[in-house]
């Protein structure tokens, strides 16, 4: 028979709820915290929960030691929880850093954000959630399917080699399976499931791995002509996929201005 | 141990909401404005990276409210007055302040320079 729930027990249980370490950080962090909890009892602490504060607080201050990025030979590494708050720090205005981890695997992409900051288009402190909210339902509702465009385009591609032959299984379902993501992530986009930050971040993000699927569908070598238009639809990626993100910002802002 | 500027840091940290909410108490002002309202006072000059965010996580916690208008010079800027909640959240904050205030001047007061 298991031994009853202790407010203990209770309190690792609800710090662990908001813990978003992968792992074995995350196990070794719960550990601390119930080791944490029995020095306090033998040493007399009459309520040990109590005197730890709320467990949320305990689990923002692990997160904010977490969110320190993890490192694989130097380079940054995206493989953990979190996701919905990668995707939206490719669109953080406020965060003045260009150049930031990559939403999924390992390495490097750029903050729409602080580009479009620095470029002049956006204020830092324009975006909130209040605006997301406002630019997703309204100037941004058709971003989703522009941002679909891309990955339709890639997943047709892959079709027309399918029907060629010739190609591998294994090569003909990466080059689907990538441009599938996007589209469910233009999808998701669409739907209510996460915050409007990270909806208003969505497309923009899609339509770059939809168009870097278009890239590697197209037939390239290793001489540079043959490998022009495959750059080119990374390029036009990289384009579409800042527009989606500021557009239907700067278009809130302006509605915003005309209300008054 | 920490140097000068690392007890500022520390110390600056907990106050800087503080600082902000008592600028937005007397005019609404927007983002760079109170960026350069708080580098005129010393110690509280953190770069604008600090900033935005911290205006950004007052505005989704309802502790200022926004409203955009024209700007002579780039796109248009976001203006920040305090909420009543604001208000109330700079109160409490004041008098915690006070008494932490008056407990470390007298904690301090008693121990050699």
């Amino acid at each position: 028979m298991k031994p009853p729930l202790t407010s203990a027990d209770a309190y690792v249980a609800a710090v662990a709820r908001e813990l978003r370490m992968p792992g074995a950080s995350r196990r070794a962090a719960l550990d601390d915290l119930r080791s944490t909890l029995a020095d306090l009892v033998r040493e007399g602490q009459p309520d040990a929960v109590a005197a730890l504060g709320p467990a949320s607080a305990y689990a923002a201050a692990l997160n904010e030691d977490a969110d320190a990025q993890p490192r694989l030979f130097g380079l940054p590494n995206s493989f953990g929880p979190g996701i919905g708050r990668r995707i939206a720090a490719t669109f953080d205005p406020a965060d003045d850093h260009v150049i930031i981890p990559r939403v999924y695997g390992g390495g490097w992409t750029l903050n729409a954000g602080a580009v479009a900051a620095r470029l002049g288009l956006l204020n830092p402190d324009d975006l909130d959630d209040e605006i997301a909210a406002e630019a997703v339902e309204g100037p941004g509702r058709l971003a989703p399917l522009v941002a679909a465009v891309p990955s339709v385009v890639a997943l047709a591609l892959a079709a027309r080699a399918a029907r060629r032959g010739g190609v591998p299984l294994f090569d003909l379902l990466a080059r689907a399976g990538v441009p599938l993501v996007s589209l469910g992530l233009a999808g998701l986009a669409a739907t209510s499931g996460f915050g409007p930050r990270e909806r208003l971040a969505m497309p923009g993000v899609a339509a770059m791995v939809g168009s870097a699927a278009v890239g590697a569908n197209l037939p390239a070598d290793a001489s540079p002509r043959r490998a022009a238009p495959t750059l080119a639809a990374i390029g036009v990626g990289m384009a579409l996929s800042f527009a989606l993100k500021v557009l239907p910002l700067r278009a809130a802002v302006a509605a915003r201005v005309l209300r008054g | 141990m920490a140097g000068p500027d690392e007890h500022l840091t520390q110390l600056r940290k907990g106050s800087l909401q503080l600082a902000v909410l008592a600028l937005l108490a007397s005019e609404p002002r927007y983002g760079f404005d109170i960026v350069e309202a708080l580098a005129a006072h010393p110690g509280l000059d953190v770069n604008a990276g600090t900033i935005y965010p911290l205006l950004t996580r007052l505005k989704n916690a309802g502790l200022v409210e926004t409203t955009w208008q024209e700007s002579p010079l780039g796109p248009p800027r976001k203006y920040y007055r305090l909420s009543a909640a604001g208000t109330a959240e700079l109160a409490a904050q004041r008098a915690a302040w006070d008494q932490l205030a008056a407990t470390m001047t007298a904690l301090l007061a008693g121990t050699a320079r």
